[in-house]
């Protein structure tokens, strides 16, 4: 239903939608607004998605699906529903997850795990080498400040990120490892000096770059401290040559031994036309200790010690080995130490465990080997025997304030000293880098520290050609921090070389996602990484960490939180063949100019979460909001509209709904109204329950008052009870979970009191509205005030209105209503909203102008036949190549070819020129569904001048590769016969034109009540004449008899200024005392005869458009004494007779409602006499608090924000009784007055009062129309009420077009609803005023007289009763009624009537193709 | 519309109708919010000859009717 409306919506030329976007401003004055608004990034270019779907399917992150309320899973990229407007994907993305921010070279950490979590390894590696050349050398050795900041830190413990990159480098096969796609060859040469991480991560990029690069290494092998720093029982040797080969692949060149300053200069490689320079020589000299006898034979630094060790030099240390400091080279000396034979090996460390720099997994692996950490400890003194080292004086030490770094200073603890024996004494407190690589013609500078001096951001040195960075820059730091710094250097070198502002757009921002739900997950233990035994690591040098098996890491990566949505792994970004993917997107600010601004944002539903202790909403699966029960039951929700229960997938056989949650409930939720839809669709839901159960179901709605008020609810309700829908008068306030059952105990007292137990399996919450945070905060900034409930505040006489000029409400931010009634005040809105604007109407609009039509008649058809790839949707099935080359072979084609996507904006232009390059006249796309697409391909013909029903589908999409995916043979074969079959139509189309026709642009309005009079103001604000005729002597229909409505305003008051606004306005006649007697036309060009005033002269008026505002009257009661007892009033009476005498006479009034409603006489419920008996009982209770106030109701009907007068009628002591129709009040008048005898329930008796007055409430009886209705031939219901087009999306229009409805001629209404009723049907009226002219189809039925019998069934079979019997007696079709539905032309026996475009010959044709060569 | 009409309507500023000149005014609206409410406002203006800026907060319009299975009284598919 609401689909096309959705692409009418998404179509509409001067519709801009604006999706992800908030207002977040609004300044200037009505009429002339600035509006400031936020728009979020989609991450997809609307104009190029083609709403494939090849995102999704590749996306590897499963978020909750909001649209199905959290019971399915959708993908990150995604649709919000199949029929979404518009049509494109969107990305969800909050931001970079945390793990990504914090990581200096920014891997997508989240994508490469989600990545993992799907099994695809591979892909999981390219995305982590995107930004970091050495996932296997770093999944062993980074310090990983990823998983410090990981989310899931806050859970239970941190995910094992480092360990899932190694993984995912472990798990590349030897003989078939990556390497990046390089981009065109380059003829820069660049220079990289140093092969650590630092150089060889600068090379990785630019050689990807398409650079030509040398790596100069001063040693003989590659890796720099990675290889001769580190041991390889931590990184192991093959790790790091694997890692580096793939550069070796991308074309680098690696010179090793070869020393920079000493065996060729920087100035000779300038000569040699190196054009940049990176300098990332680490830092591998050892840092002295400062003691005396740091030159002494077995003094040996813990740097220069690995490197040996790593170069294969074997070292004897002897036994006792002193290791000096606390970080990774310390550890890794102190653990080399042990495995090249020395047996105690120890380290001394000055501060405390805590302060260890080393990575805590080394340090708990020393004390699995045992190896003793001496902390608090600091060396003083070296002893010496005979030039060697002997001995270690060392003192104690003890933790004073934080100093700088922020770890606690250590302090000497006098008197503390003692020696140590030792043969070794290893300094590795740190080390510094080696300059000699610097020769005079270099002019960069180094800090007082012995590092270079670069820019922060660029890593450019004083010489502007070099770059440097890593330990060289930083002082020893962590192997990731050297490999951004190579990485940053590679783009700065890149951009220095072409000429390139080198700090553009840098550095890069990124944004932490902060608002991640750690709260209802649940706790999962981190895997454990297996290690070799502790027994097996001594003397050699066999990697300790194994590695996680497939199992492990995929456990392990199912802790991911997804905190960003999107984990940015890019592979959208592959897999959309239309390039609409862009992760670059970011927020964007704009303002707009305005005339008026109308709000509708809507609301949020109440969530029972917060009533968990009553209803287990959270914890019980089985009970659900009505919300996701109406998911449940949709063919598109999340089990395909099988109702079964979400436990156990069972079919349930009892579900109870339980009414008014977060609505009629002051104490829990504080929402005093009610939401006005909840009865009615609990009905609904349950009826359709039980149309979807095969086996039966028993559903029980408990419920305090059933509330349908609206037009046709009450025969709905009956039928549901018919249906068998139980309807249980009790409010639930808490159920009780069966154990293991799954099922749900509900205790509740009937209306005597008494308790039953019923068990159900399933429990719908009937949720109500609840306003959202976003729509006050939206209130807040606009400065628009809300009521009390926080919703929009109005005023009963302007009910869009909203407290600030120029800003319209509707919908359920106006206040709680259904969809009928947000529709109506949609079009009030408009109609105020545009009303202001009338003057520069038409200014800002947009309009196409097509070409001057080209004359194909005479012309042998030329076909172009264009098919459609729809990227992999068809192409992936079907041979597309093939069947464009077998259309080739068809007659009368003159040209073919093939799309990615037939539709993009692109392939619309190549389309274009080719139809006028190969003067093609019949145009046929084999693609999808016209349904969506037609009037896409049909605008382009236009453009070319082609007429546009020249054109002809072949749906090879939803018809053929989608439904024969699994043959695509046959499925090409079916192609290839749809193709052939729409040329053969395409040949024989002709050209069609469509009529235009003037709009007539004045309106009639029948009837001059509050309805009348609004709809005719509405209009004439527009500029459009309006004349009102009306049937009585004055204006103002009912509402004359009316006093105050139940919000305390003067009705009478505002009837007398509106019919001072009608007729003192220019645009508007009136015409009182006529009577309409003939009517005629159609939509745009009516003629109206009337007769009018007591002369009953004769006026002919031709207008556009008619109003029918005909209004309704009181029920003239029959029952309950009522003109034989003067004491028995209705309502209406009684409102006057308070407003004239007071209540200070009425000791005991009764009041009985339902009085010519909900019954025989009328069927339906009168929506407004409860409201009417509550208002009269509260000014009698305010007059006179003494008077006692009864009264007796069936269903007490005050919905919406109505329900506080109800509220507080019960606190100022008026008294309800219900009364059921079995059990009616009695009434009679005996010697004592007038006794009035009901059942009370409760005591369950009768009672008996006399009453000083007895108040009918009365229903509203449609007015006398019938002989309107006959006149200008308008549908009414069974009870008089005229029938408007369609309940839901067009409450105001009739049936035939150019013809509206409002106020209680539709249904019984308040004064309010009339009043945006009416505007709602002028809004309506001006889309067809404002036009100069209407164009019609041409599609419609056409009648060959000759052939016509006049055999009426073309008369009867139309269901817009447009043929008749002319004055020839044939058969004739007015084509400006005719809807082209085919009906008739079907129907006709003798072929009488054809349907333009759908012309026998046309359809046969097709039949024809198909059955070629088989008949 | 003629000059002389756009006078005519101009003068209908006493009743409060347009305030302000017609150089001044802007032929546009916003609707803020794209379910049933918002789409049916957008329609009526786009149509009545109103540039229309329809703000949505999600990735669609269609608000809460899209999430409905059928309509109540008559049962109709809500999409």
């Amino acid at each position: 239903m609401i689909s096309p409306k959705l692409v009418e919506v998404g179509r509409h030329l001067n519709i801009e939608i604006l999706t992800g976007t908030e207002l977040i401003d609004l300044k200037g004055e009505p009429g002339n607004f600035k509006a400031t608004v936020r728009q979020k990034p989609r991450f997809v270019d609307l104009d190029k998605c083609t709403s494939c779907g090849e995102c999704a399917n590749i996306c590897p992150v499963q978020v909750p699906n909001e649209y199905d309320k959290g019971l399915s899973l959708r993908k990150a990229a995604f649709k919000q529903y199949p029929q979404a407007i518009p049509g494109a994907y969107a990305i969800s993305k909050k931001g970079s997850a945390p793990c990504r921010v914090a990581c200096p070279a920014h891997v997508s950490a989240q994508g490469f795990i989600a990545l993992v979590r799907e099994g695809r390894y591979r892909e999981a590696l390219e995305l982590f080498k995107q930004d970091h050349p050495f996932p296997g050398v770093c999944g062993r050795v980074c310090n990983h400040p990823c998983e410090e900041s990981c989310t899931r830190n806050e859970v239970d413990s941190t995910l094992a990120i480092m360990n899932l990159h190694r993984f995912i480098a472990d798990k590349e096969m030897p003989d078939d490892r990556y390497v990046p796609e390089k981009k065109a060859d380059r003829d820069e040469k660049v220079a990289i000096v140093g092969g650590g991480p630092a150089g060889l991560t600068c090379a990785y990029f630019l050689a990807i770059e398409g650079y030509q690069v040398t790596v100069f290494e001063k040693l003989p092998v590659l890796g720099g401290m990675l290889t001769v720093g580190i041991p390889s029982y931590r990184l192991p040797r093959d790790v790091i040559e694997a890692e580096i080969q793939v550069i070796k692949d991308l074309g680098v060149k690696f010179k090793t031994g070869v020393e920079i300053g000493k065996d060729i200069t920087v100035g000779q490689l300038r000569e040699q036309g190196y054009k940049a320079f990176f300098i990332g020589i680490g830092a591998h000299e050892c840092k002295a200790l400062g003691l005396d006898g740091e030159d002494l034979k077995g003094v040996f630094p813990g740097v220069e010690f690995l490197r040996e060790v790593n170069l294969g030099n074997k070292i004897n240390l002897g036994d006792r080995v002193a290791v000096i400091g606390g970080g990774n080279v310390a550890m890794d000396a102190v653990r080399t130490a042990l495995r090249t034979g020395s047996k105690k090996p120890f380290v001394i460390y000055r501060r405390s465990y805590d302060e260890m720099p080393a990575n805590k997994e080394e340090i708990e692996e020393c004390a699995e080997e045992g190896i003793e950490i001496m902390t608090l400890t600091n060396p003083v003194r070296i002893i010496e025997k005979d030039g060697r080292v002997t001995a270690i004086e060392c003192v104690r030490m003890e933790l004073g304030e934080p100093d700088d770094s922020g770890r606690r200073r250590p302090q000497t603890v006098k008197g503390s000293e003692f020696i140590i024996e030792i043969d070794t004494l290893m300094p590795a407190i740190g080390q510094e880098s080696d300059w000699a690589c610097l020769t005079e013609e270099c002019v960069c500078t180094l800090s007082d520290w012995g590092t270079m001096k670069v820019d922060d951001v660029t890593l450019q040195t004083g010489d502007p050609d070099i770059f440097a960075g890593g330990d060289a820059v930083t002082g020893p730091s962590t192997v990731v921090e050297a490999i951004q710094a190579g990485k940053e250097a590679a783009i700065s070198i890149d951009r220095f070389i072409q000429g390139k502002d080198l700090k553009k757009d840098r550095p890069q921002q990124w944004v932490s996602v902060k608002d991640v739900d750690i709260e209802n997950q649940p706790k999962i233990p981190r895997e454990k990484m297996p290690a070799l035994p502790v027994e097996k690591r001594a003397g050699n040098f066999v990697e300790v960490q194994l590695g996680y098996p497939d199992d492990q890491a995929l456990r392990e990566a199912d802790r991911c939180l997804n905190c960003g949505v999107c984990c940015e792994c890019y592979q959208c970004v592959e897999a959309c063949l239309a390039e609409a993917i862009d992760h670059d997107q970011t927020i964007q600010d704009k303002e707009i100019e305005i005339g008026s601004l109308i709000l509708c944002p809507g609301n949020d539903i109440f969530d029972p979460g917060t009533l968990e202790h009553n209803f287990h909403y959270k914890a019980n699966p089985n009970v659900l909001t009505s919300l996701e029960f109406e998911r449940i039951l949709s063919a598109s929700g999340p089990t395909m509209g099988h109702l079964v229960r979400p436990s156990d997938h069972k079919e349930p056989k009892k579900i109870a709904w339980l009414q008014c949650i977060g609505s009629r409930d002051i104490n829990k939720s504080g929402n005093g109204y009610c939401s006005s839809v909840c009865c009615m669709y609990a009905v609904k839901e349950a009826m359709i329950a039980i149309e979807h159960s095969a086996n039966g179901l028993d559903c029980a709605i408990f419920n305090m008052d059933m509330r349908t008020f609206g037009k046709d609810y009450e025969k709905y309700y009956e039928r549901a009870k018919g249906n068998g829908v139980r309807f249980i008068k009790s409010r639930v306030h808490t159920i009780d979970e069966v154990p293991e059952t799954g099922e749900l105990s509900i205790r509740y007292p009937d209306e005597s009191g008494k308790i039953h137990e019923e068990r159900f399996d399933m429990v719908v919450l009937s949720v109500g509205f609840q306003v959202s945070k976003s729509v006050i905060d939206l209130a807040g900034r606009l400065n628009i005030d809300l009521n009390n409930y926080h919703f929009a505040q109005s005023e009963v006489f302007d009910p869009v209105k909203t407290s600030r000029e120029g800003v319209y409400a509707c919908g359920i931010f106006q206040g709680p209503k259904d969809i009928p009634a947000s529709v109506t005040e949609a079009g009030a809105a408009a109609c105020l909203a545009g009303g202001r604007l009338f003057s520069v109407r038409d200014t800002l609009t947009k309009s196409v102008e097509f070409p001057e039509e080209i004359d194909v008649l005479g012309q042998e058809p030329r076909v172009g036949v264009f098919v459609c790839k729809c990227g992999i949707n068809i192409a992936g099935v079907v041979d597309v190549p093939e069947v464009a080359k077998y259309a080739e072979t068809l007659p009368n084609v003159v040209y073919t070819g093939n799309n990615l996507f037939s539709c993009s904006q692109d392939a619309q232009d190549e389309m274009k020129e080719l139809i006028e390059e190969h003067n093609i006249n019949r145009v046929v796309v084999a693609s999808c569904s016209p349904k969506t697409h037609e009037a896409i391909f049909q605008d382009t013909l236009q453009k070319c001048g082609l007429n546009k029903y020249l054109f002809e589908m072949a749906n090879i999409r939803n018809q053929d590769s989608w439904c024969h995916s699994d043959q695509p043979e046959l499925a090409t074969q079916k192609a290839k016969e749809l193709v052939r079959m729409s040329i053969a139509r395409a040949v024989t189309l002709d050209p069609l034109h469509e009529k235009k026709i003037p709009v007539n642009k004045r309106a009639l309005v029948v009837g001059g009540g509050v309805a009348g009079m609004n709809a005719a103001l509405g209009l004439a604000e527009q500029g459009f004449e309006v004349i009102i005729v009306e049937k009585e002597e004055e204006l103002g229909g009912m509402a004359r008899n009316l006093v105050k409505t139940i919000e305390g305003a003067d009705v009478q008051a505002y009837l007398s200024d509106l019919k001072d606004k009608v007729t003192s306005h220019e645009k508007i006649q009136v015409l009182t005392q006529t009577l309409i007697v003939s009517f005629s036309g159609f939509k745009g060009n009516f003629t109206t005869e009337v007769i009018v005033g007591p002369g009953m002269y004769e006026r002919k008026i031709n207008h556009g458009a008619v109003i029918l505002a005909t209004g309704a009257k009181e029920y003239n009661p029959t029952e309950f004494l009522y003109g034989k007892d003067d004491k028995v009033v209705t309502q209406v009476e009684l409102a006057r007779r308070l407003a004239e005498k007071g209540a200070s006479d009425l000791n005991q009034v009764v009041m009985i409602q339902c009085v010519g409603s909900r019954n025989e006489h009328n069927p339906n419920c009168s929506r407004i006499c409860c409201q009417s008996a509550v208002k009269n009982a509260l000014t009698i209770k305010k007059a006179n608090p003494d008077a006692e106030v009864y009264v007796l109701y069936r269903d007490i009907r005050t919905y919406g924000l109505l329900e506080d007068y109800y509220t507080e009628a019960r606190k100022l002591g008026v008294m309800f009784f219900r009364f059921t129709p079995e059990k009616m009040p009695q009434v009679e008048a005996d010697d004592e007055g007038l006794a009035v005898e009901f059942h009370d329930h409760i005591l369950n008796k009768n009672l008996r009062l006399y009453t000083d007055c007895l108040a009918l409430s009365t229903g509203m009886d449609a007015e006398d129309t019938e002989e309107l209705s006959s006149i200008m031939k308008l549908a009414r219901n069974t009870e008089g009420f005229f029938m408007e087009a369609h309940v839901k999306l067009r409450p105001v229009e009739m049936p035939t077009e150019g013809i509206f409805v409002c106020g209680t001629a539709h249904s019984p209404k308040l004064l309010s609803e009339t009043i945006a009723q009416s505007m709602a049907a002028a809004s309506r009226a001006t889309t067809f005023l404002s036009q100069t002219e209407l164009t019609l189809s041409a599609v419609t039925a056409r009648v060959v007289e000759d052939l016509c019998a006049s055999c009426l069934i073309c008369v009867r079979s139309c269901p817009y009763g447009v043929p008749r019997i002319n004055e020839e007696g044939v058969s004739e079709i007015d084509i400006a009624l005719c809807r082209g539905c085919g009906v008739c032309a079907s129907e006709c026996p003798a072929k009488a009537i054809e349907l333009n475009w759908y012309e026998d010959q046309q359809l046969l044709s097709k039949v024809d193709a198909l059955l070629e060569g088989v008949l | 519309m003629s000059a002389e009409k756009l006078q005519n309507n101009t003068n209908i500023t006493e009743t409060g109708a347009v305030p302000g000149s017609a150089k001044d005014m802007v032929g546009a609206v916003m609707v803020v919010g794209g379910g049933i409410a918002g789409m049916q406002s957008a329609l009526d203006l786009a149509g009545s000859g109103y540039y229309v800026y329809l703000v949505e907060n999600s990735s669609a319009i269609g608000g809460l009717m899209s999430q409905l299975d059928k309509t109540f009284p008559t049962n109709d598919c809500a999409m």
